[in-house]
C-alpha cells in the first residue's frame, strides 16, 4: 500500500474520463482564480452598477444600456455579448455590470462555498458515522434515527427553511455573531442538509471496519476506544471519503446555486453563479447569455465533479467497476 | 505450580434476535498454571474460540468469573482491564485480517508499547524480530507483502511485545500450509521454553496439540467434557467424544473407523442430558435424562461421562 494514494491518483488521471474531468475542473478553478486579473486588465468593477456607463465596441464609444429593438424603441436592454476578449465580452447585466467578470467572481464564491460546505459536511458525517458504526447499540440507534429524520425532509425544502430563518438576520449565539451576509451561513446550512447523505456510507464502512481482526487485536493490546477510532478506523475511511468528496461537493454546488437563485444564499452585491442566473432571469428573452453562461458553468463543474468521483470510486473499488 | 489464570463456572451466552439464546460457552471451569500450555480442543463451533477470548477479557462473560493471579478480572471496566492487558495477549487465527492494511509492520509492532507508554521500542522490536526469525527489513513493509507464515510470526511477535505471562493462541496454524504449520509450532514451542510464557492453545489438530501442550481440555457444545495430561488423554481417552476425535485422525496402521453419526446439535437448542448422547455410540437411556458432571477419574484427570471408557 506504499504510495497507494499517489498510485490511485495516477490511475484516475490516466483514465480518459478522469483526465477529462480533472482538466475541466482545473481550468474552471484557474479561470475563477484569475477573476481579478480580468477585472484589472479591462478596468471594470463588477460589483457596482454602472447604468450610465459606456464601453468601446468596434472603436466606438457605445452606451452600456441600449434601446430595445422593438418598433417604438421602448425600454433599455444591457449591451449584448461580442465574444471578443476585452471588457463586456459577455455583455452587461441589467445593472450595467460586466457579466464575464461577475461569472468569474461568482465562480469563486460558488466553488468556495461548495468546497467548504463539502469539507464541513464530510467532517460532520465522519464523526457521526464513526460513532454510530463503531459504538453501535443505542448510540447507533439514536444517531441513525436522527439521520433518517433529517433525510426524510426534502433537502431543498430543508435548506430553504433554514435559510429563511437565518439569512437577513444573521445568527447570534451568545458572544458569537455571524452577520447576515456572511458566507458561513450558506456554508453551514448546505453542509448540514447533506450530512445524512455522506454519513450513511461512512457508518457502514466504520461498522465493517470495527469488526475487523485488527480492531479486536488493538483492543486486546489495551488500546482505548478513542485510540482505536483515531488510529485504526479513521484511516480506513479515507477511501470512502475520497469518493464522497467530489460527489458531495457537486451536490453542495447545486444547493448553493438554488439558494442563491432564491436570494437565500450569497447576498448582493457579492455574486455566485446562482445569483447571476437570477439576475439573468428578467433578461431571458433579450439577453439569454446572462443566465445561460453561469448555468453552463454550474453544469460543467458538477459534471466534472461527478465524473471525477465515479472514476475515483472505480479505481478504489475494482469490484464495483462499470457501474 | 502456581495458578496463573482461573475460570470459575464461566458462561458466554448470546441473545439472538428471535429471543433465542446461543450458549457458546456453558459453565466452564479451568485453570492455567504459570508457564504451562493448555490445549483447548473441539470441533468448529464448540465455543473454544469464544472461551479463549472471554478468558482474557475480549468479551464479557454472561456469568462466572475469571481470576488472574488471584485477582478477579471479569466484570472490570474497559479502563480497569487495560492495566491487565499487557499480561495476557492473544495470537489470532487469521493473520491476514489482524494487521491494519494501512500501517507498516514497524508501526503495528510499536503500537502496544506506545499504548502502555513503554520506552525502548526499537530495541524491543529488534529482540522480538530476532526471536521469531525475521530481519528488521520487514519494518517498513505493509502486511499484504508477507506470506501467511511470516505474518503469523509477526502476529506472535506483536503478542509478545509487552512480555505477557499468558498467550492465548487461537488456531495459530489452521490458516497455514502444512510445512509452515510445523515452523510456527516449533517457534511457539521454542518461545515457550525460552520465555516461560503460559499458553492456551486453541486447536482442532490433535497432532499439533500433542507437540505443543502439557494439558488438554476437550470441548463439546460449549462444555468441557474431558480434561487431563495431554499424553494420558490422547493415549487412553475416557470420554467417547475424545475417542471419536482421535479416531478421525487418519493413521497408516489401521483403516479409518466409521465417523460419528449425525451433526453437532445447535448450541441454540442443546440436547437434554448429556449434550453428546445424540451422537454417542455408547449412549444409555440415562444419558438422555441426566447431565454428567465433570468428575475425577484419576490424578489430574476429569471427565464428564456416566460411562467413562477407563
Amino acid at each position: 500500500m506504499e504510495g497507494s494514494y499517489r498510485r490511485i491518483i495516477r490511475a484516475v488521471l490516466t483514465r480518459r474520463d478522469g483526465a477529462f474531468a480533472a482538466l475541466l475542473l482545473a481550468s474552471i478553478i484557474f479561470a475563477c482564480l484569475s477573476a481579478p486579473l480580468y477585472a484589472a486588465l479591462n478596468g471594470i468593477d463588477p460589483f457596482s452598477s454602472d447604468i450610465a456607463g459606456t464601453t468601446i465596441r468596434n472603436g466606438q464609444h457605445v452606451d452600456l444600456m441600449q434601446p430595445n429593438d422593438n418598433p417604438l424603441h421602448l425600454g433599455l436592454s444591457p449591451i449584448g455579448p461580442d465574444w471578443r476578449p476585452g471588457p463586456y465580452a459577455l455583455g452587461a447585466d441589467s445593472q450595467g455590470r460586466d457579466v464575464a467578470a461577475r461569472v468569474l467572481y461568482g465562480g469563486r464564491n460558488s466553488l468556495l462555498i461548495a468546497a467548504a460546505s463539502a469539507t464541513f459536511c464530510l467532517c460532520l458525517a465522519a464523526c457521526i458515522g464513526i460513532c454510530a458504526g463503531y459504538f453501535g447499540g443505542w448510540i447507533d440507534l439514536i444517531l441513525s434515527r436522527i439521520l433518517d429524520m433529517l433525510w426524510a425532509i426534502p433537502v431543498y425544502l430543508f435548506a430553504i427553511s433554514l435559510s429563511v430563518v437565518t439569512v437577513g438576520h444573521g445568527i447570534r449565539l451568545g458572544p458569537v455573531t455571524i452577520g447576515a451576509d456572511n458566507l458561513l451561513i450558506p456554508i453551514g446550512i448546505i453542509a448540514l442538509v447533506y450530512v445524512p447523505y455522506a454519513a450513511r456510507p461512512l457508518r457502514a464502512r466504520a461498522l465493517s471496519l470495527s469488526q475487523a481482526g485488527f480492531v479486536m487485536a488493538a483492543r486486546g493490546m489495551g488500546a482505548s476506544d478513542w485510540r482505536i477510532l483515531w488510529r485504526e478506523i479513521l484511516p480506513g475511511l479515507t477511501p470512502t471519503m475520497a469518493v464522497l468528496a467530489p460527489l458531495v461537493m457537486a451536490l453542495c454546488m447545486l444547493a448553493e446555486s438554488a439558494l442563491s437563485f432564491l436570494s437565500l444564499g450569497v447576498q448582493a452585491p457579492a455574486a455566485s453563479w446562482g445569483t447571476i442566473i437570477q439576475d439573468g432571469e428578467g433578461l431571458l428573452y433579450t439577453r439569454p447569455m446572462v443566465a445561460i453562461v453561469p448555468g453552463l458553468a454550474i453544469v460543467l463543474t458538477v459534471l466534472a465533479l461527478n465524473v471525477l468521483g465515479n472514476a475515483l470510486r472505480d479505481q478504489l473499488d475494482p469490484k464495483g467497476a462499470g457501474r | 505450580m502456581t495458578i496463573l489464570l482461573e475460570a470459575k463456572n464461566l458462561s458466554k451466552h448470546y441473545r439472538l434476535s428471535h429471543g433465542e439464546t446461543l450458549r457458546a460457552v456453558s459453565d466452564v471451569s479451568l485453570v492455567v498454571h504459570r508457564g504451562e500450555a493448555l490445549a483447548l480442543v473441539g470441533e468448529s463451533g464448540c465455543g473454544k474460540s469464544t472461551l479463549g477470548r472471554t478468558l482474557i477479557g475480549l468479551g464479557v462473560p454472561s456469568s462466572g468469573e475469571v481470576f488472574f493471579e488471584g485477582e478477579r478480572i471479569s466484570g472490570l471496566s474497559d479502563r480497569a482491564l487495560r492495566r491487565w492487558r499487557p499480561r495476557m495477549q492473544m495470537v489470532f487465527q487469521d493473520s491476514s485480517s489482524t494487521f491494519n492494511p494501512r500501517r507498516t509492520i514497524g508501526d503495528t509492532l510499536a503500537e502496544p508499547m506506545r499504548i502502555h507508554g513503554r520506552t525502548g521500542i526499537a530495541e524491543r522490536i529488534g529482540t522480538l524480530l530476532e526471536q521469531v526469525g525475521l530481519s528488521s527489513s520487514v519494518l517498513s513493509r505493509y502486511p499484504h507483502e508477507f506470506s501467511g507464515g511470516q505474518r503469523q510470526r509477526l502476529n506472535i511477535a506483536r503478542a509478545l511485545m509487552l512480555g505477557p505471562d499468558l498467550l492465548v493462541a487461537d488456531e495459530p496454524t489452521s490458516a497455514l500450509d502444512v510445512s509452515v504449520q510445523a515452523q510456527i509450532v516449533n517457534l511457539l514451542r521454542e518461545l515457550r521454553n525460552s520465555l516461560g510464557v503460559a499458553c492456551v492453545f486453541i486447536s482442532h489438530d490433535l497432532a499439533v496439540v500433542r507437540q505443543m501442550a502439557d494439558r488438554i481440555a476437550v470441548m463439546y457444545l460449549g462444555r468441557i467434557v474431558e480434561e487431563g495430561d495431554v499424553l494420558a488423554v490422547l493415549e487412553a481417552p475416557a470420554h467417547p467424544y475424545t475417542r471419536a476425535l482421535l479416531n478421525a485422525v487418519p493413521r497408516p496402521d489401521r483403516p479409518l473407523p466409521p465417523p460419528l453419526k449425525g451433526d453437532v446439535p445447535s448450541p441454540i437448542n442443546p440436547p437434554q442430558g448429556c449434550a453428546f448422547h445424540t451422537r454417542c455410540p455408547l449412549a444409555q437411556p440415562r444419558c438422555a435424562q441426566e447431565r454428567p458432571e465433570l468428575h475425577r477419574i484419576a490424578e489430574g484427570r476429569t471427565v464428564a461421562c456416566h460411562y467413562p471408557l477407563i
